[in-house]
């Protein structure tokens, strides 16, 4: 078996272009072989309410993320968090994610005027498109 | 990727085995070049990072054998050295995808459109969507933009010494170009390989074109709107473009290219083109996801709107694609 001639810059260029390829691919068949159907699996998680500085002392910002553990993206993805203080609800808040792609997370913060505490919280989605 | 056209600048090398670093980074600095140019669009749009995100790793792997095989069509019957052998369509073809990823994945990085926060699904999802647009780009760059590249430098011949397997204007040598072109005479029959590299050439193009209108929302949306009769004027639409491009309009290769012996040769011609036209729509909607969900109604429709571009994509790209 006869090599092409070339000089070793084309051969460093292919063997960087193989290593490269044979990775990318090799990552898609594992993750084809791991994650087939399953579909969008939602999580939320709330962080410490803060209030931002130079802001309007009356609000609270509270940290929201959402995580999507499952094999699917999930668009538009509907998130509500409510601000229930002995037992009534104070205040709701809704957001909407565009994208939560598989197995990833997005971030974003709502905004309370009644002085939230973490515990006050609930959170939950409300629901997904499917892309 | 090909280098060997630098040095038949000098004249005492007469039969150079290997290329020069300087002539190969030439080279790549055209593939990069190209590789900008043509997929430049698809970089900066959204609807492809989407994409990315959502396309599942099966699709993605199909994308890439598709464009590999796209790249192997190309490398063969487009590429600058006509005597190559397939090991060395295949070690050009990887090192174009090789060198899609890298450009794309860069760029991207530089866009925000990838960071260090994201998930590894969705990168490689972005990256693999992007650099397979982006390897078409360097392929076509490295064969089309060098200045001595017989591919649009005006003059077939040039004033640089040829490939010895290169045709010199008008005597034809035994092997013409590299799609094995029949001596100037038209034959009465062409051979199977040349149809194949005209066919590979014509997909080519239509990929080029159709791989930045494929993924917008836009297609979806004339579909949608479109009545029966408008599908069938675009379709009619679709065939006259491609008959104009190939046989009425004087394009740079027209003649040399293409078989017009008489009206028969002009139907084949015009039917062949939209059958890789619509090959190649179909193609690309489905790896954009673009049929799931829908009724085949829907999805023929959409084939129909997208093949209009696709073919002119198709005659355009299978004349100005050429190697000689």
């Amino acid at each position: 078996m006869t090599l092409p001639k070339k000089n070793w810059l084309e051969w460093t260029v292919f063997a960087a272009g193989l290593t490269l390829l044979v990775v990318v691919a090799g990552y898609l068949v594992v993750q084809a072989l791991r994650y087939r159907d399953e579909p969008a699996a939602l999580t939320v998680a709330l962080g410490e309410p803060w209030s931002p500085a130079g802001t309007d002392l009356a609000q609270l910002a509270v940290p929201i993320t959402v995580g999507n553990h499952g094999g699917q993206t999930a668009a538009e993805v509907d998130v509500e968090v409510l601000l229930v203080r002995d037992g009534e609800v104070l205040e709701r808040r809704e957001l909407t994610f565009p994208f939560v792609p598989r197995r990833s997370s997005r971030s974003g913060s709502l905004t309370f005027q009644h002085h939230p505490r973490r515990e006050e919280l609930v959170a939950h989605v409300l629901g997904y498109l499917e892309p | 990727m090909h280098a060997s056209q630098d040095l038949h600048d000098a004249p005492d090398l007469a039969a150079p085995q290997k290329s020069s670093v300087r002539g190969s980074l030439a080279e790549y600095g055209r593939g990069l070049a190209g590789g900008l140019l043509f997929s430049l669009p698809l970089l900066y749009t959204m609807e492809m990072w989407d994409m990315g995100q959502v396309a599942q790793p099966l699709r993605l792997l199909a994308g890439i054998g598709g464009t590999f095989f796209l790249l192997l069509g190309y490398n063969r019957y487009a590429g600058l050295r006509c005597d190559a052998g397939l090991r060395e369509v295949m070690i050009d073809s990887v090192e174009e995808l090789g060198l899609g990823f890298l450009l794309a994945a860069g760029l991207l990085a530089l866009l925000g459109v990838i960071d260090a926060q994201m998930s590894a699904p969705e990168i490689i999802g972005k990256i693999v969507v992007e650099g397979l647009a982006v390897a078409i780009g360097v392929s076509v760059g490295t064969a089309q933009l060098g200045g001595d590249s017989p591919g649009l430098a005006g003059d077939p011949d040039g004033d640089k010494p040829e490939q010895p397997q290169q045709e010199r204007g008008g005597e034809s040598s035994a092997s013409g170009s590299c799609i094995a072109r029949e001596p100037s005479q038209t034959p009465a029959v062409h051979s199977p390989a040349w149809l194949a590299g005209q066919l590979s050439l014509a997909l080519c193009g239509a990929v080029l074109v159709a791989a930045s209108i494929a993924p917008t929302d836009e297609i979806h949306e004339i579909s949608v709107r479109a009545h029966l009769l408008h599908l069938l004027a675009l379709t009619g639409l679709t065939l006259g473009v491609g008959a104009l491009v190939l046989y009425s309009s004087g394009f740079r290769g027209a003649t040399t290219h293409v078989r017009h012996r008489d009206r028969i040769d002009v139907v084949l011609g015009t039917v062949s083109t939209y059958l890789v036209s619509m090959i190649a729509s179909a193609a690309l909607l489905w790896f954009f996801g673009r049929f799931d969900g829908e009724h085949f109604d829907m999805g023929l429709a959409q084939t129909v709107v997208l093949a209009l571009p696709t073919a002119i994509g198709a005659s355009a790209g299978r004349l100005l694609l050429q190697s000689s």
